[in-house]
């Protein structure tokens, strides 16, 4: 793409990032079976409590404060965060924020000899909203505190 | 967002939403991606040439457009000859 190209770029107006997009829905395919957990007790505990707390604010708002609690006990595992360009990049989760966007450590790129334009890249950023996939080890995750925290997400919606 | 705070006055390598690759100093940013980045080149990957530096000047990106903020690793990238390159360029976001 030519320099002169970059004067047709349309600056979309900033967008509310407090509100869910419809068109852009982040899919998390959890594929993995049942595994006994593995998380240590304060880790438990600490993301049910943050979670109890963010449930008292509007619903919308809970639903993403739930994945956001969720990828907070994930800091520290590796991760592969397959984005909508279809970069697929691995590296620890470093940490996560509200909307998202994920902070990678010691990153490698999936096929490298397709994207060498990574190289050079240790760590990076990656806004929320690009992220189509994030796979995940089995281990890492309590199914079964995830449905449960998701079922009443869900119930609290239908209220 | 201390997450890219730490990146401020380093080197940075910006994909964006079409796939362009930017690199420069990166100098602020907001909450919501905006980048002011000094300096910036744009690395022009193709199939059949090597990499084409365009030199841009001071950019403020609008956050929008960002998909991707990595810490340029210098040592690294001074080794890298990247005229022998050749690889397609990044494909944009499809949503």
């Amino acid at each position: 793409m030519k320099l002169r190209q970059w004067n047709r770029i349309q600056f979309a107006s900033v967008v509310n990032r407090c509100s869910p997009h419809s068109a852009s829905v982040v899919h998390f395919p959890l594929l993995f079976a049942r595994s006994s957990t593995q998380l240590s007790h304060s880790k438990v505990d600490s993301f049910l409590v943050s979670h109890r707390t963010s449930q008292a604010r509007t619903q919308r708002k809970a639903v993403k404060m739930l994945m956001f609690s969720f990828f907070k006990t994930l800091t520290d595992q590796v991760i592969t965060v397959e984005l909508k360009n279809d970069l697929s990049i691995t590296g620890t989760l470093k940490s996560v924020d509200q909307f998202l966007n994920i902070r990678l450590d010691g990153i490698s790129v999936e096929d490298p000899e397709r994207h060498p334009h990574m190289m050079a890249v240790k760590n990076c950023f990656i806004r929320g909203s690009v992220v189509r996939y994030v796979r995940m080890p089995t281990r890492s995750v309590d199914v079964n505190l995830l449905e449960d925290a998701t079922r009443r997400e869900a119930k609290e919606g239908k209220k | 967002m201390s997450a890219i705070e730490s990146y401020v006055d380093h080197l940075v390598q910006v994909i964006l939403y079409d796939g362009r690759i930017i690199v420069g100093k990166l100098k602020g940013f907001d909450v919501r991606t905006n980048l002011i980045l000094a300096d910036c080149v744009e690395r022009e990957f193709s199939a059949e040439q090597g990499v084409e530096m365009i030199p841009l000047g001071l950019y403020m990106i609008k956050g929008d457009n960002v998909a991707l903020v990595g810490e340029v690793d210098d040592e690294k990238d001074s080794t890298i000859d990247y005229t022998e390159i050749r690889a397609e360029p990044i494909s944009e976001i499809r949503h």
